[in-house]
């Protein structure tokens, strides 16, 4: 190697190289470059020894001078240490301690720039790490926060449960009571209405019928009674008549016998005759041809429901007339009492229970898996309507069924 | 002389009866039954002139037995007996070939008037249903078709409207207020009480009743 390149490769490379006499002193060889001009002036001048300008420099060259001892190996490096110059300048430096042919070296390296770089890097990289870990940190805290919150929703889902639990029982329970309610309702509807009937028949048949026999009985002792008696036993025969007719009321007011015998049709234009009779309110019936045959229950329903609404026409619509619908559509039967009354509001009618029979009427109509619908406004009129379904056995009343079998 | 078979189940009613019928000069009482088969019987073998028979009788319904008798013994007239004046009973004993209709609470020369008429053929009824026929006659409203329409709640009456215009049920449904669910049923009530079964029905009812105009 041509010897000035070699010094012009040392210059580029801004290394210093001293190079080791006999006597262990580390003189500098040049060219001197200019990072040691400007950190040690003096040793640079005399072109002196490297030992005495830098502590570090001289700690790293007892190691180095145990290597040239030695004479063996690749040679020693120092690592990178800091000098600061007397202009406050700063100089990265890195020492190399190492044997060429015969003679012992030792290179001192500016890492200059890219050494600056490399430890910005290494600066980032540590504090990128330090983040890192703190992230890692901050992580674990939020998983911890997160298998907290997960705990605590699962224990509020099992508390949740629970109670949804607990209110299903609940509903079940009340469930249970509303449908036994509904059935004691029906039950009650039926034992009044059967007692009803066995009071009217008992009314009529059995007390009507001793009646009768007594009124005969009388009647024939009064043709051969003595003309002295007969006054005293024609005013007994006034009581009877008086009697007899209020037993048959009585029995009417209890159930209309021709309910039972003749069916809902007959039975509602005798309820209207009675009604004009009564309360000169004239009803007209309006009722498809085709009669259905429909149970006792379902006929007895729709009788008391249009016989008190009518009470409610009597008592609040002050009008003349109403009208009364009675149809079947498929398999419901239906009834409609109308009048162009007062009229009220629905609403509050049906909030006060006791004081009008719509509730009743309505809960008839449920009952029997049927529809209310009550259609009023003050000064409007009222329409009432009714529908139940045509279900279960149909049993034809007594009369009705003779009818079908005459000629 | 008239022949009688008298059909009563009540004792006291029965006794009572049996005593006017028998003071009646040319009255003779044949037989007595308790029951509506026993009376059926008995005028099959008797063949009196006059049956007097309690509508109520058990066994074989009053109504029944007189359609018997007439059937089997032409010969034989019925007069009823009934605590029901109302007009169904009055007619179906009619029409099922009673001659007579006597209420129980009528005086017993009634019931001899009946028995009398029957044997010359002659209808008769007690005053009191007489009048009531003629009265009921005279006070029976102009009764008049049903008109379906009518029957519908002020609510069918609204969706039909507006169904027939056009409206989806949930377009209803958004108007009214209320659930698609209740609007369907309202439409399934209304259409089966008109028998409607499809939208141009509905459309066709409408213009008819003058809800829609064509």
């Amino acid at each position: 190697m041509n010897s000035s390149v070699a010094t012009e490769v040392v210059r580029a490379l801004k290394l210093a190289v001293f190079r080791r006499d006999a006597s262990g002193r580390l003189r500098l060889h040049p060219p001197v470059p200019d990072w040691l001009t400007a950190l040690w002036p003096a040793a640079a001048a005399a072109g002196e020894s490297a030992h005495g300008v830098s502590p570090f420099l001289d700690n790293f060259l007892i190691d180095a001078a145990v290597y040239w001892e030695s004479g063996s190996g690749p040679g020693v490096g120092s690592g990178p240490w800091l000098e600061t110059d007397g202009r406050g300048g700063e100089h990265h430096l890195q020492g190399r301690a190492l044997t060429s042919g015969r003679h012992a070296l030792l290179l001192v390296e500016e890492l200059g720039p890219a050494f600056d770089e490399r430890r910005g890097i290494l600066q980032k990289a540590h504090e990128v790490a330090l983040d890192y870990e703190r992230l890692q940190r901050a992580e674990q805290a939020l998983a911890e926060e997160k298998r907290l919150l997960e705990q605590r929703v699962q224990d509020r889902t099992a508390e949740l449960s629970r109670a949804n639990l607990d209110l299903k029982s609940e509903v079940a329970t009340r469930q249970r009571y509303a449908e036994q309610l509904r059935a004691l309702s029906l039950r009650l509807v039926e034992v009044q209405e059967a007692e009803r009937q066995f009071l009217a028949r008992e009314l009529h048949d059995e007390i009507g019928q001793l009646l009768t026999g007594l009124k005969l009985s009388l009647e024939i002792f009064l043709r051969s009674a003595p003309a002295t008696g007969a006054p005293s036993c024609l005013e007994v025969l006034e009581v009877l008549d008086e009697l007899m007719q209020r037993v048959r009321q009585l029995s009417l007011d209890l159930r209309p016998h021709l309910l039972d015998d003749f069916g809902l049709v007959p039975a509602l234009e005798w309820h209207f005759k009675r009604f004009f009779k009564q309360t000169g309110i004239r009803v007209h019936f309006r009722h498809a041809a085709r009669q259905t045959p429909v149970s006792p229950q379902l006929t007895t329903a729709i009788f008391r429901v249009v016989q008190e609404a009518l009470t409610n026409v009597a008592r609040h619509a002050r009008v003349p007339e109403a009208t009364v619908r009675l149809w079947t559509a498929g398999d419901w039967l239906g009834a409609q009492i109308e009048d162009h009354g007062r009229g009220f509001d629905p609403e509050a009618a049906l909030a006060a229970h006791a004081s009008s029979g719509l509730f009743g009427m309505k809960e008839r109509a449920e009952l029997l898996g049927g529809q209310f619908t009550l259609d009023s406004a003050p000064g409007s009129g009222t329409r009432l309507t009714v529908e139940v379904p045509v279900a279960g056995t149909l049993s034809v009343p007594a009369a009705l069924h003779t009818q079908e079998d005459s000629p | 002389m008239i022949t009688i078979v008298l059909a009563e189940d009540h004792h006291i009613v029965r006794q009572g009866l049996r005593l006017l019928l028998e003071a009646e000069p040319g009255f003779r009482l044949v037989g007595e039954a308790a029951d509506g088969l026993e009376a059926v019987r008995l005028v099959e073998t008797l063949h009196p002139n006059v049956l007097v028979l309690d509508l109520m009788i058990p066994r074989l319904h009053g109504l029944d037995v007189t359609r018997q008798v007439r059937r089997q013994c032409p010969e034989t007239h019925v007069v009823i007996l009934s605590m029901h004046a109302d007009e169904p009973y009055v007619m179906e004993a009619l029409r099922n070939g009673a001659t007579g209709y006597v209420l129980k609470d009528a005086t017993g020369a009634d019931l001899v008037h009946a028995v009398k008429d029957a044997m010359a053929g002659r209808r008769y009824l007690s005053p009191a249903l007489a009048e009531r026929a003629l009265s009921s006659y005279v006070e029976r409203p102009g009764e008049s078709e049903l008109d379906v329409y009518e029957t519908l709640t002020n609510r069918e009456r609204l969706v039909l409207q507006l169904a027939a215009e056009g409206h989806s049920s949930p377009e209803i449904a958004k108007q009214l207020f209320i659930s698609t669910r209740t609007v369907e049923t309202h439409r399934a009530n209304f259409m089966r009480k008109l028998s409607l079964h499809s939208q141009t029905e509905l459309v066709r009812f409408a213009i008819r009743k003058g809800i829609l105009s064509p």
